[in-house]
């Protein structure tokens, strides 16, 4: 643990300045969108405030949440960032630690630090907004400053609610993995090419399927018909639950077999590597 | 130690083994010269016997542990100091901070002499300093750290004149019983005087590896005498010269 704690600070240390560039980019979009409507004229100062100040996120969930999703996704894929470039490579590969703590560092980096940093980053863009709402309605005499509304925590709580649990989270592991492999592979514009892939699959099965008679738009009721009530979640948990599997093992078998030279996904050993 | 045995190694995407059936000893407490012509695989070796590329076949063993499987204890040991480099844009002092962990044998003190040394000011921004400034402070750090094996890909390029005096007198001041220097280069009059150890790489094969001081005794000449490297790279191409042949 004490590695892979030293890897964490290692990897945020060496690569501070492109982080913060993220952090600042992420920071500014918050706050654009938080303070687009104020400045815009889309929303009457009335609308905006109706002599409160609320923050955006209470008022904006989806927004915010959708945001951080999307955030979050771009960062899943930059899991082998840090590969990118043979001078990085060389640093990353030859130090002292395993494979598997490098890759297990980079998974907390992904799923547990860039997501409390984006929350971090949001609240605070909402903070500003605030403040900028205050300046706003200080400057205007017909509106007047009633009380401050820090309406966070119920954000959080309805956010936390809203998730039902196994389907939502299947379906959340599914993509989080498929973000997950999709980095491990591509060292450099590992978002659009996880996009591309997605694509390209679905449009492959949407070809293949009805070959076999089958129809995409029917296979939801055909698996209902197939398998009853009571096996229905269970069949699914298992399959998403081989894919996630897959998905993990191919990212980490590409993770820990990356060399110093630029590699295609056929070039990497699946069986029988050290 | 380190010991090759078969190794066979191609790049991905080519047809053509860089190595096939290459097998090689480098004794430990010593500084060692790789020589070989454009192309001969001199940087691939040292980036196989670091763990940076993965052998197709055979086996690399580093103080009789296997380089390929990257463990921490195997990676501990090893430090390379490729011919570019490109550091981190923070400062000296932070990169010394998030490296020192990984190194436990890493010395400071030792580290901050060596830069002194080379004449470099110690408050630096890592990300702005020259290539070959870069280059003297990675080699600091790399020779501050304690590990048994370094490996050096033409570290004498891109420095200044004075520096490569320095280059020397640090070099002959860290390598000890335990600890192995492999150089691989083309600017052979610079580690003229430094170099225990030749090997000669060409077409996939080790053609020469061999201590200067059997070369003396080889070539008839004096303990103190030195070799022109130049002369002997170019007898051993041309077969003028046989490992062992006059003894």
């Amino acid at each position: 643990m004490n590695t892979i704690m030293n890897l964490l600070k290692w990897d945020i240390t060496t690569n501070k300045r492109l982080y913060s560039l993220y952090a600042l980019g992420v920071f500014g979009t918050f706050f654009a969108i938080m303070i687009f409507p104020l400045i815009s004229g889309s929303k009457t100062e009335h609308e905006v405030f109706d002599g409160y100040i609320r923050t955006y996120a209470s008022q904006n969930a989806s927004i915010v949440a959708t945001m951080m999703v999307l955030f979050s996704s771009i960062m899943l894929t930059k899991i082998s960032a840090p590969y990118d470039g043979k001078q990085n490579r060389i640093s990353l590969l030859m130090l002292p630690a395993t494979m598997k703590q490098k890759f297990i560092e980079r998974l907390l980096f992904v799923l547990v630090f860039v997501p409390v940093t984006l929350l971090v980053l949001a609240v605070t863009a909402d903070l500003l907004h605030l403040l900028t709402g205050c300046v706003f309605m200080a400057l205007r005499d017909n509106l007047h400053l009633h009380s401050y509304s820090l309406e966070l925590f119920p954000l959080l709580w309805d956010g936390i609610s809203s998730i039902r649990f196994c389907d939502e989270v299947l379906i959340a592991s599914l993509y989080i993995m498929y973000g997950i492999m999709c980095g491990s592979i591509w060292t450099k514009r590992a978002l659009p090419k996880s996009i591309g892939l997605g694509i390209a699959f679905i449009m492959i099965l949407v070809t293949i399927m009805p070959i076999y008679g089958i129809s995409l738009a029917m296979l939801p009721a055909s698996i209902r018909e197939f398998y009853n009530d009571y096996m229905l979640p269970l069949v699914t948990f298992i399959v998403i639950l081989l894919a996630d599997v897959l998905m993990a093992c191919i990212a980490y078998k590409v993770f820990v077999n990356r060399q110093v030279t630029e590699q295609k996904l056929r070039h990497f050993k699946f069986f029988g590597s050290k | 130690m380190i010991t090759i045995k078969n190794l066979e190694y191609r790049y991905p995407k080519s047809k053509r083994l860089v190595f096939k059936d290459l097998n090689l000893c480098v004794g430990d407490g010593k500084i060692h010269g790789l020589l070989g012509m454009n192309g001969a695989g001199k940087s691939t070796l040292l980036y196989l016997m670091s763990s940076l590329l993965l052998p197709s076949g055979g086996v690399i063993e580093v103080n009789g542990k296997d380089v390929s499987k990257r463990t921490a204890e195997v990676l501990s040991e090893i430090f390379i100091v490729p011919e570019e480099y490109d550091l981190p844009a923070i400062s000296l002092a932070e990169y010394v901070e998030v490296n020192k962990p990984f190194y436990p044998l890493f010395n400071e003190a030792k580290m901050y002499e060596y830069i002194s040394a080379f004449k470099q000011p110690q408050d630096i921004n890592l990300g702005q300093l020259s290539m070959g400034q870069k280059k003297k402070v990675y080699m600091c750090f790399a020779l501050a750290t304690g590990v048994k094996l370094i490996l050096m890909d033409e570290p004498t390029n891109g420095m200044d004149i004075p520096s490569k005096t320095i280059f020397r007198d640090v070099i002959r001041q860290v390598v000890n019983e335990d600890r192995t220097i492999l150089i691989s280069t083309h600017q052979v009059k610079d580690v003229e005087t430094l170099l225990d150890n030749i090997i000669i790489i060409d077409q996939s094969k080790i053609i020469l590896n061999e201590s200067i001081a059997d070369i003396k005794k080889d070539k008839g000449l004096s303990e103190d005498s030195t070799i022109d490297l130049e002369q002997l790279f170019n007898e051993v191409m041309s077969g003028n010269y046989k490992e062992g042949g006059a003894r």
